[in-house]
């Protein structure tokens, strides 16, 4: 069940995190889903050609899962997505575990919205994969 | 900034929200005034805001805002 933060229920420093994993059947479902089936995401000959190990999963899929964890979570359905930024730093690829690290870095009281910063992270690891912050509404009745 | 310097200060801002060069505000400037000055703009107006002359409004101020002349004097205020 989805959570529902109210914004007086949000504090500075409050942490959430998501497990995921993208399997081989995912990342052929995106590319028919996005369109956006460039060889380093749709033959894995090509992405070893290009100095990948595997297909590389889209960095969308991954922004999947932030949108997952911002809308399930923190601060769940309450939540209006208003603007996003990432970073990409390294490839993911099918079946690898990761971890989405987030925190609350500021709450906005004059328009009832909070910041979050995120991580993406190799579970195994810990390699760095992505970062990113959001600026969200808490949009609730 | 005395509220002449803050209207400039706000049109510019507002230009570079909106993307619209064409944008002249005055003390009786409204959302109704600009196509997408919309409750979510708004949102974002007072965010760049409070970045750009580095104070923060509290929920009641920003909901008392009529027009672009409450919002020169409400900065007016609030920077001193």
């Amino acid at each position: 069940m989805n959570t529902n933060l109210k914004f007086d229920q949000i504090h500075v420093g409050q942490t959430a995190n998501l497990i995921e994993k993208f399997s081989t059947e995912d990342l052929d479902a995106f590319i028919n889903l996005s369109g956006d089936n460039s060889s380093i995401h749709s033959s894995k000959d090509d992405a070893i050609k290009k100095g990948f190990n595997n297909r590389v999963i889209h960095g969308a899929m991954i922004v999947s899962k932030i949108s997952k964890l911002i809308g399930t979570v923190l601060p769940g359905d309450s939540a209006l997505l208003l603007s996003l930024e990432f970073d990409f730093q390294k490839p993911l690829y099918p079946e690898q575990l990761f971890e989405i690290t987030s925190k609350v870095s500021e709450k906005h009281y004059s328009v009832n919205c909070i910041s979050i910063k995120f991580k993406v992270s190799l579970k195994d690891d810990s390699t760095k994969i992505a970062k990113g912050s959001a600026l969200v509404n808490i949009n609730y009745d | 900034m005395t509220k002449q310097s803050i209207l400039v200060k706000l049109t510019e801002l507002f230009i570079d929200f909106f993307d619209d060069d064409l944008i002249r505000l005055n003390e009786k400037s409204t959302a109704g005034d600009i196509e997408d000055w919309d409750s979510l703009a708004q949102v974002g107006l007072i965010l760049l805001i409070e970045k750009e002359f580095k104070f923060k409004f509290n929920a009641s101020e920003v909901g008392n805002l009529e027009n672009v002349g409450a919002m020169i004097d409400l900065i007016f205020i609030k920077q001193l």
